[in-house]
């Protein structure tokens, strides 16, 4: 990746170089493609005005909360239907009717239920995440070898005993590859929670920018998501580093 | 920083504890309260700003929720206590039997020319709307003036124009842009389109005559209050209401002042405020309670559920006053 | 393992993101279908058997006034609600233009994709040169982009397009550079030793060897595609099922919603359906080794 370095450097520093005199030159209209000397001005009043943490600092909770309640009922369902074929065929037409819901069709719903609190944007994140989540989990407990299972039934295992001792570990690397895609999903789930009724949240942010017809605001926006995202990406796969020692080499590379 | 994978496992457990104690505790008395960017809002935002709420009990927060019908929802939800909204979209949910909230008001009366169809260049007259495109929020007020004003002119709303279901928000970025021939809105929108180049006004609300005959709106404001809130404690609901109505009276008498904050809840100028506030009435609470009777609203609201149901949006007649608690209000 | 040895630019990018696990995730769809018959026979009368507990449950709940049939519309209403919308056609127009709005959009977004991907997974330079954008671009939630769409294109066709274009074309790419970087550099050497030009190496060995990943990331473009086209809808529409969604809303009418969210469900099944049939004609060299 060094080697690569500079020209990665050079190819952003002229990107934004070019942008800039495309945009002043008035080449590109700057009502829909704002300089990004703007967008840094905005980004730069986000931050003083203090407004930017705390909305990242909202977003981030409440993902976080939708995201653990779904990997608490998620991941001990999906172990569940993954084990029992009963199971699996009396919750799959449930599952697959709930898990192609886009994350905004949620929202008319938990209105009426919910309201507009934290407890509502909390269930968007759940209700957006789980049933994938769900469907993963499951179709990694039925790749665990099922050799395994047998010994470990053969030696007298229990199904309890089986499923926490022989399929979680041999299914936890598939399972936390389940998580990140729940955790991508969570994060257009928050778009969406925090459209309608929000009053903070980087959701708010981008949806507040739009009704004040501001490009830059909400450019300056999407960076912000953008940076947010990665930042918690990295932090996660450090989680998984510690989870999963015996793969450290290959997860670090 | 050496994180194992108790620590981590430990940390989601933890987060997800700690969610569970998140609700707000009840003991203070933490109220919502829903609008929108519509100056009939304005005593509710000062109630707030004022203290009117907090010297009555109540931790008040207003909430911005753009759509009525989202508004009747969340009031229904009982997560929210109070909030105002078109009579359009609160007809159909009690024609739907939704006994979750009462009916406690009417907010505002609003002059002739508050809303109306703003049309492009080349439509000249509400005729030429025929097969063109016609924006207006759905589920809003203007949608049953439109409907009206349309039938004047022997146009039928739902058949003879393309609908594009816009937040009265977008209506003006999207009529410069030519993505729609024309748009029924309100205050102040209803002005800032009239004034762009080119625009020009199809027709307002008051050719409808409203006005004149029941000194109100076709489709009138209305002030909802979750049934369950208001059961478990009447005496609350009317204290509630009275610090409203010290909200209705402070606008009435402070209007500089009340542009000067409005902004902060309609993200527009005070200007744009003043522009779209000299519209219309804030009715006090001697007001509303000769509104909430048969020489006031009630005929108006009758009207409206018989239109509901020729657009079947209502399976059948039904009587509005059931809803209805002037009593909340602080009526004799 | 053998990747292992390889460094790569995308490598990274591509795990960190979730995307390739998302693109592992949407190649579930044979979860619950069993090679063994009797058993798929079983697994599918259960189904059946569920389904209609479910809803008897559902009905009854309502009916006897333990939920509010106006929290919780009845699945009677619901049908009569689906049933009335179905003959107005209404349902089956908006059905319609949805999947022909989602297919231009997706079409414009694969098309590009591939092209771009193939040329950057390549060459590291080119790589490198475009990385920065990149990796501001990918980590975006494709509902993100939505303001900026209606903002640029207004409310009409183009802005659905649009939508359907940005929400998934920076994660197709993604895969698509990281297909074909796995494509074994042997017989790449091979062929150009033994007189390919650079246009028959990517005809003829790039393409068909990247093709089963290239086909999993369009899977899962396409699943992305249609949570934007419905988003889509909902903001400024006059048909489609996200507007079908809206309008429901829009009116305060749960049964109008619930309606639209089965029509939704039900298509998604219906097009990962052709798209697993697709994938076993285009690739059938995988046929075997998948089961």
């Amino acid at each position: 990746m060094k080697g690569y370095f500079h020209i990665r450097l050079l190819s952003a520093v002229a990107f934004i170089l070019v942008w800039e005199a495309a945009a002043r030159s008035g080449f590109v209209d700057t009502e829909f493609v704002p300089a990004p000397s703007d967008i840094a001005v905005q980004i730069r009043q986000m931050i003083v005005s203090g407004e930017l943490f705390g909305d990242i600092a909202v977003s981030t909770w409440r993902i976080m909360v939708g995201f653990c309640l779904a990997t608490l009922i998620g991941v001990p369902l999906g172990i569940v239907l993954g084990v029992f074929p009963l199971m699996r065929w009396i919750v799959g037409p449930l599952l697959s009717v709930v898990r192609p819901l886009p994350s905004l069709a949620w929202i008319p719903i938990t209105l009426l239920w919910l309201g507009i609190g934290e407890t509502q944007k909390y269930a968007i994140v759940f209700l957006g995440t789980v049933a994938p989540l769900v469907v993963f989990v499951t179709d990694a407990t039925l790749r665990v070898d099922p050799i395994l299972i047998k010994a470990a039934r053969n030696l007298g295992a229990s199904r309890v005993q089986v499923m926490k001792d022989v399929i979680l570990p041999s299914a936890l690397p598939s399972v936390l590859n389940g998580l990140k895609v729940a955790l991508a999903i969570a994060w257009t789930c928050i778009i969406s929670a925090e459209m309608i009724g929000a009053r903070q949240g980087l959701g708010f942010l981008i949806w507040s920018a739009k009704e004040g017809s501001d490009v830059s605001r909400v450019m300056g926006a999407m960076m912000m998501i953008s940076l947010t995202v990665l930042v918690i990406d990295a932090l996660f796969r450090r989680a998984e580093i510690s989870l999963l020692p015996w793969q450290r080499a290959e997860l670090r590379t | 920083m050496p994180t194992t994978r108790r620590t981590v496992l430990a940390l989601t457990l933890g987060v997800a504890t700690l969610s569970a104690f998140n609700y707000p505790s009840c003991a203070d008395e933490a109220v919502t309260v829903v609008g929108n960017a519509w100056p009939g809002h304005a005593p509710m935002w000062m109630a707030v700003e004022k203290g009117f709420f907090k010297k009555a009990g109540f931790d008040a927060t207003f909430s911005f929720v753009g759509g009525s019908a989202d508004r009747v929802s969340v009031i229904s939800s009982g997560e929210v206590a109070f909030g105002g909204m078109g009579a359009a979209a609160v007809v159909p949910a009690m024609g739907r039997g939704n006994k979750n909230f009462y009916w406690i008001g009417s907010p505002d009366v609003a002059a002739r020319d508050f809303s109306g169809i703003v049309g492009r260049a080349e439509i000249k007259t509400l005729k030429d709307l025929k097969g063109k495109k016609l924006a207006f929020q759905f589920g809003a007020s203007e949608e049953v003036t439109d409907y009206f004003l349309l039938q004047k002119v022997g146009l039928d709303l739902f058949k003879d124009v393309t609908l594009v279901n816009l937040p009265q928000a977008n209506m003006v970025q999207a009529l410069k842009q030519g993505d729609i021939d024309a748009a029924g809105a309100w205050s102040p929108e209803f002005e800032i389109m009239q004034k762009m180049p080119g625009m020009h006004t199809l027709a307002d609300v008051g050719e409808l005559g409203y006005l004149e005959k029941y000194n109100q709106m076709p489709v009138p404001d209305v002030l909802l209050m979750n049934a369950k809130w208001v059961d478990a404690n009447p005496e609350r609901a009317k204290k509630f209401m009275a610090a409203y109505f010290e909200g209705v009276d402070y606008v009435r008498a402070n209007p500089e002042e009340t542009a000067k904050t409005a902004p902060k809840y309609t993200k527009q100028t005070p200007e744009i405020f003043t522009l779209a506030a000299s519209k219309l009435t804030w009715l006090t609470k001697a007001d509303q309670c000769k509104q909430l009777s048969n020489q006031g609203v009630y005929p108006v609201m009758d009207n409206l559920v018989d239109f509901m149901v020729m657009v079947k949006r209502v399976d059948q007649k039904f009587d509005p006053r059931g809803w209805a608690r002037a009593d909340v209000v602080g009526c004799k | 393992m053998t990747e292992q040895s390889k460094p790569r630019l995308v490598a990274a990018i591509v795990d960190s993101s979730g995307i390739k696990a998302a693109a592992l995730a949407v190649e579930t769809a044979h979860l619950y279908r069993k090679s063994d018959r009797r058993q798929a026979q079983l697994a599918f009368g259960v189904g059946l058997l569920s389904i209609a507990a479910m809803l008897i449950i559902w009905e009854g709940m309502t009916r006897l006034g333990v939920i509010d049939p106006v929290i919780l519309v009845p699945p009677t209403r619901v049908l009569q609600i689906f049933w009335r919308q179905l003959v107005d056609g209404t349902l089956p127009l908006d059905l319609l233009l949805s999947t022909y709005r989602v297919l231009i959009g997706f079409l414009i977004s694969a098309v590009t994709a591939i092209a771009l991907g193939v040329v950057l997974g390549m060459s590291r330079v080119a790589q490198a040169m475009f990385d920065p954008i990149l990796s501001i671009i990918r980590p975006l939630p494709s509902l993100a982009w939505i303001p900026l769409a209606i903002m640029w294109f207004g409310i009409g066709e183009k802005e659905k397009y649009a939508i359907v274009f940005m929400g998934t074309f920076a994660p197709l790419l993604v895969l698509v550079i990281d297909a074909v970087e796995r494509v074994d550099v042997l017989y790449v050497k091979a062929a150009r030793n033994l007189g390919a030009s650079r246009a028959q190496v990517v005809r003829e060995v790039i393409l068909p060897g990247a093709l089963p990943s290239i086909m999993s990331g369009l899977k899962l473009a396409l699943a992305i595609s249609w949570a934007c086209i419905i988003s889509a809808e909902m903001v400024g529409a006059t048909s489609g099922l996200g507007f079908l969604i809206w309008v429901g809303k829009d009116y305060g009418d749960i049964g109008r919603v619930i309606v639209g969210m089965l029509v939704i469900s039900a298509t998604v099944v219906v097009i990962d359906a052709v798209f697993a049939a697709l994938n076993r004609m285009l690739v059938p060299w995988l046929r075997n080794a998948q089961a």
